[in-house]
């Protein structure tokens, strides 16, 4: 909640990713998520796996000498390798920047995904909602917002706008924490995010509000939805 | 700490892979510079005497002392990445229990010279007159067509050829070889050429016609060694 | 940053971040020892004795495998003698015989004398186990800062402490 103690270099992209990064765990564990850290996890494990293989090398090779190991020494640098290029593989396909896994007690399930552009200091947030019992089909949405909407000029991080950003934008996180979701005025009634209960009306909010906001662009994955709320909007409009 | 040791880094990063794309560029350019090295080398008076390996050894071994005479043109072998070349001459032989005479397991270096390029002549390890004489030569120029060419009549080797066994007299099917080595400012080094390779020819000639080396010399003969005439390489 | 070290997760990420680093050196330089099939494939000149081919702090690239000819007279070999540590950047002048028993001197360019007195008490030839690699490529200079490591140790651990510091203090 309260703005971070620690404080930034305001022109360093990667610090004021991470800090970001690592303030939405801080903020969806705080509003009852839980965290998945299965990505992390293989990452860690393979990353240590790495590690320990090039050890027992370094051990062999400095206990032994190289003629004497050097079979092996192939072997664990060949495993090495392939771990490593795994990490790789894992790390850019895989995980490709996701920063934070977790469900709420609903069931329904969350993915975030960050990135920068080189020297352009927005945060790009990739959000995927999966919601419990629909049968798989998630919903994404994309929001690009400045840094310094929540970063003030000497570089401390101020929790409220981040957090609202995400309460605003999307509905489960809304649900969870409905004292930070901010209701902009240009909207319509339709905008309203207390009462709405199906998918479709919850949809409808999401788009409406990306539609005002010139910064944040929606895009439903699951084929339908897109074409389907429009109309809906449309309808109600 | 955040921005100056990140520049820092970035600018030593960037700083080294410049200069490692420079290099493999310089080194790259290595291939494109022809080389047709060629040599003709003659044997001329050998010798075998019995002497000690060193001062103090109570061994009696064989020494042969091969004269011959070089001429041979290497110019061609410098170029701009050039920083020396080191030219020797051996004496290769086959086992004398060997079947098979033609495989000369046995190889010695009798004499070799360094010549460097003009961009390394600071470098050699010679007397002050020589050196300025050396930088003289090549004043103003990055390559000196010069360099590389070798006319030698009557050479007294270098060093003294042995074998293991201690026996080298009446030793048949011995061969003088011509061998250069390059040495590049950057990049990889490169031997006498075996096979051609696009740009770059196989030594033309380079190997001496195949002769015996003497019996033993007997001790009174041993005065009449030092009149020749030998010419320094250039 | 220090509030990183709170969650464990995390901060065991950025401690095998920097391990990773350590690591793929360590198994590149292994990778290359395989490749070549010496256990130090890249070595630093630290004598005047090939001068002027090799100075001090030049770069070679080791080779030590036998495809296609045996090591022969002509290439620069660095070698090991029984009971010393440093091993010598030489050229092979004289090889008697073939394969592993063959016997072979070494002589600096630079040396007035061949390397007999280099080499170990009785021992007149080198032997191709003795030899850790011949010279086939060449970079001068960059390994200059491993001698001014070795002669000034404490530069190793400075050195060594920067990387660590950088490395756990801030991501990338």
């Amino acid at each position: 909640m309260a703005s971070s103690q620690e404080k930034i270099a305001v022109y360093s992209l990667s610090d004021l990713k991470h800090t970001s990064d690592d303030a939405i765990p801080t903020y969806l564990n705080s509003i009852s998520f839980t965290q998945s850290h299965f990505l992390a996890d293989v990452r860690l494990g393979l990353s240590y796996l790495a590690f320990a293989i090039c050890a027992a090398c370094f051990l062999w090779d400095y206990k032994l000498g190289f003629e004497d190991t050097k079979y092996y020494t192939a072997i664990a640098v060949a495993l090495y390798a392939i771990i490593n290029s795994s990490l790789s593989i894992w790390i850019w396909v895989v995980e490709r920047g996701i920063v934070y896994v977790g469900t709420n007690k609903a069931g329904d399930w969350i993915s975030i995904q960050s990135a920068t552009k080189k020297h352009v200091p927005i945060y790009n947030l990739t959000i995927t909602v999966t919601e419990a019992g629909k049968g798989g089909s998630s919903r994404e949405t994309k929001l690009s917002r400045p840094f310094r909407e929540w970063f003030d000029e000497t570089g401390a991080f101020v929790a409220l706008p981040f957090q609202q950003m995400f309460a605003s934008n999307v509905d489960i996180v809304g649900k969870a924490d409905p004292k930070r979701v901010v209701v902009e005025k240009k909207k319509g009634a339709a905008a309203k995010l207390d009462t709405s209960k199906t998918m479709d009306e919850k949809l409808l909010n999401l788009l409406a509000e990306s539609y005002v906001d010139v910064a944040a662009e929606d895009a439903g994955t699951s084929s339908a939805t897109p074409a389907k709320g429009t109309k809906r909007r449309g309808k109600k409009a | 700490m955040h921005s100056t040791i990140t520049r820092a880094q970035n600018i030593f990063g960037f700083f080294t892979t410049v200069l490692f794309v420079l290099g493999a560029i310089i080194a790259s350019t290595d291939f494109l510079a022809p080389r047709t090295p060629s040599a003709d080398v003659f044997v001329k008076d050998i010798q075998v005497v019995r002497g000690r390996p060193h001062y103090y050894s109570t061994k009696k071994e064989e020494y042969a002392s091969i004269r011959f005479s070089l001429s041979a043109d290497f110019s061609s072998l410098f170029n701009w990445n050039t920083k020396q070349i080191f030219v020797w001459v051996s004496a290769t032989w086959p086992e004398p229990s060997a079947s098979n005479k033609s495989i000369h397991t046995n190889e010695a270096v009798i004499w070799d010279t360094i010549i460097t390029s003009p961009s390394s002549d600071h470098l050699q390890n010679i007397g002050p007159v020589a050196m300025k004489k050396l930088i003289k030569s090549a004043k103003g120029k990055s390559i000196d067509p010069s360099r590389g060419k070798i006319e030698l009549r009557n050479q007294k080797p270098k060093y003294q050829i042995t074998a293991p066994s201690g026996k080298l007299a009446e030793l048949d099917d011995v061969l003088l070889k011509v061998h250069y080595n390059i040495q590049p400012w950057v990049g990889i080094l490169t031997w006498t050429q075996q096979v051609e390779f696009w740009n770059w020819k196989v030594i033309e000639g380079g190997v001496s016609k195949i002769f015996k080396l003497p019996a033993l010399k007997k001790k009174d003969e041993k005065k009449d060694e030092k009149k020749k005439t030998t010419k320094k390489a250039t | 940053m220090l509030s990183a070290l709170r969650n464990p997760r995390q901060a065991a990420s950025q401690i095998i971040t920097f391990g990773l680093i350590l690591s793929t050196a360590f198994m590149m330089w292994k990778g290359l020892s395989v490749i070549a099939d010496s256990p130090s494939p890249i070595v630093v000149v630290l004598s005047g004795s090939m001068e002027p081919a090799f100075q001090r702090g030049d770069l070679l690239f080791l080779w030590n495998r036998n495809f296609f000819e045996e090591t022969k007279v002509g290439e620069i070999v660095v070698y090991n003698v029984k009971g010393k540590d440093i091993p010598i950047v030489h050229r092979v002048v004289r090889k008697f015989g073939t394969g592993s028993e063959a016997q072979l001197l070494t002589k600096g360019d630079n040396n007035v004398a061949d390397d007999t007195e280099l080499y170990a008490r009785g021992q007149d030839y080198l032997e191709r186990q003795d030899i850790i690699g011949s010279v086939v490529g060449y970079i001068p200079f960059v390994g200059y800062v491993t001698i001014m490591l070795s002669e000034h140790p404490w530069l190793k651990t400075v050195a060594l402490g920067i990387m660590g510091l950088t490395a756990i203090l801030q991501r990338e």
